[in-house]
């Protein structure tokens, strides 16, 4: 892949990586893992209900602390990068889509309107977001607390796309879509996330089939790589 | 001016009659506030009679070092008392209350007793002491107020919360309407006696003066001076201690504690 290459030639080891991670999901339980994701990698996250996979996504974006062991965004340690930086870097969309007051206009420009927000806000982008994930323009100036769980999810991830991130961490992204509208979202996603990465989980994967893509499931206690079956 | 009205002993206990009222009506309808009424009745009697003892002792001694120290006891028994009436704060901030409560008395009170009503000995208990008793007894209303509702809006919009940290947001930005809410809400009694006073109610400061003999007018300037006085310092209070507090939600990456997050973490 020339993302790859390019990325590689700049002498960047990895676009994101845990070293010696563990957590806690309660006294008695804990998860340690490793992983390592490169530009292009689609890493699908299997398990059971309960396993720590929205867990193990909240603390990959800092919202949760881990026990022990270190987070490293292309080679650089998350105690050298403050959180918000951090987390405009590695978005994080919830099982549940939480829509702020206001419009979903202002919903879209929420990460790029605060004080210290980087970049400005693209309108015409927004449209073509929106286009993409199946959504009409006409929703922008619709008050976001009225919309459906699929339409939240999908301006919720339209949202996340606006800060361009480096890594997308999904939790059930697609779970409350159609197939059409999963597939469209699946491919809006491969396409604004070409240079970045994808952590998801969904108990159904098939719309990823058609991405390049990694494996894991948690189990028992450890991340461990599976085989996916490719299209 | 005109002659005090004084209440005598007899009076003094005759105005329990309107308690004993109370008392049986509650007791009748069984509302359960029997003891508090009493235990109230009597703490009011003890507290204020002590206090009057008290004040004849130290506006006789009358040291400006002295009055400091009343002062600040009554800071220290206000921010006890604010505390007291927290139920959704998940800590108890007491040196954050003493220190808002203390700023905004201390603050606001010189001003008030310097270049209002003071005269050349404001710094005398007989000036000094009432006024920071009026502005502590408004302002720990309010500082209370401000900060339960806030950790009670930050608990409630947790997830609101974390998605603004989620695209990049500072933690005083992500949590700024639910600080915007408490200031608020800390403020509402104040802004709603500033609304009613002099038309709805006299205030108990202008009405103990014209009992006292004092010319309704003279009164009237006092009571507005004291009503800015108290608006100024449960603003500057409620702002100081909720601004001391937020960081609290936070932990040291800057995400929201756990413990006010207990209702939707944790999905598997």
């Amino acid at each position: 892949m020339a993302a790859r290459a390019l990325w590689r030639s700049l002498g960047v080891l990895s676009l994101f990586a845990t070293q010696g991670l563990k957590v806690s999901l309660d006294p008695r339980r804990k998860l340690s893992f490793e992983l390592t994701l490169e530009v292009g990698d689609v890493l699908h996250l299997l398990g059971p209900s309960g396993c720590g996979k929205t867990t193990l996504l909240r603390t990959l974006a800092r919202l949760r602390a881990p026990d022990a062991g270190n987070l490293l965004l292309e080679d650089v340690s998350a105690s050298d990068i403050p959180p918000p930086t951090w987390r405009r870097g590695i978005a994080y969309l919830p099982q549940r889509p939480v829509m702020l007051p206001g419009t979903v206009e202002s919903n879209l420009a929420a990460g790029l309107t605060y004080r210290r927000a980087q970049g400005a806000f693209d309108l015409q982008l927004a449209k073509e977001c929106l286009r993409g994930v199946g959504l009409d323009k006409d929703l922008l100036s619709r008050d976001a607390a009225l919309l459906s769980g699929g339409e939240a999810a999908r301006i919720a991830l339209c949202r996340a796309l606006m800060l361009n991130p480096k890594v997308l961490l999904c939790d059930e992204l697609t779970a409350g879509l159609d197939e059409e509208n999963s597939a469209n979202t699946i491919n809006l996603l491969a396409e604004h996330m070409a240079n970045g990465a994808i952590i998801f989980v969904a108990h159904d994967p098939s719309g990823w089939r058609s991405h390049p893509e990694l494996g894991a499931k948690l189990r028992e206690q450890a991340l461990e790589p599976i085989p996916l079956e490719t299209p | 001016m005109k002659q005090v009205i004084l209440i005598s002993n007899g009076q003094l206990a005759t105005s329990v009659v309107l308690v004993l009222i109370a008392g049986l009506v509650s007791a009748a309808l069984r509302l359960g506030v029997l003891r508090s009424l009493a235990w109230g009745t009597l703490r009011t009697f003890l507290q204020l009679g002590l206090i009057g003892y008290a004040l004849v002792h130290i506006f006789a001694i009358d040291h400006p070092l002295l009055v400091a120290g009343v002062v600040a006891l009554m800071v220290s028994a206000g921010a006890h008392a604010a505390v007291g009436r927290m139920r959704h704060v998940p800590f108890r901030p007491y040196l954050v209350a003493a220190v808002s409560l203390g700023a905004s008395t201390y603050l606001v009170g010189i001003f008030v007793c310097a270049l209002l009503i003071g005269g050349d000995h404001w710094y005398t208990g007989r000036v000094a002491i009432p006024i920071a008793g009026m502005i502590l007894g408004n302002t720990l209303n309010g500082v209370s107020l401000s900060l339960d509702r806030f950790f009670a809006d930050v608990r409630a919009r947790a997830p609101e919360i974390e998605q603004r940290l989620s695209l990049g947001y500072e933690r005083w930005e992500a949590v700024r309407p639910q600080l915007r809410a408490a200031l608020r809400a800390g403020m509402t009694p104040t802004l709603n006696a500033l609304m009613i006073v002099g038309v709805v109610s006299l205030p108990g400061m202008m009405t103990g003066q014209i009992l006292a003999g004092v010319d309704p007018l003279t009164a009237a300037r006092y009571q507005i001076v004291v009503m800015m006085m108290v608006a100024a310092s449960v603003t500057l209070g409620s702002l100081t201690l909720v601004l001391l507090s937020y960081r609290r939600c936070f932990t040291s990456d800057q995400a929201l504690r756990p413990e006010l997050l207990t209702r939707y973490e944790g999905e598997g």
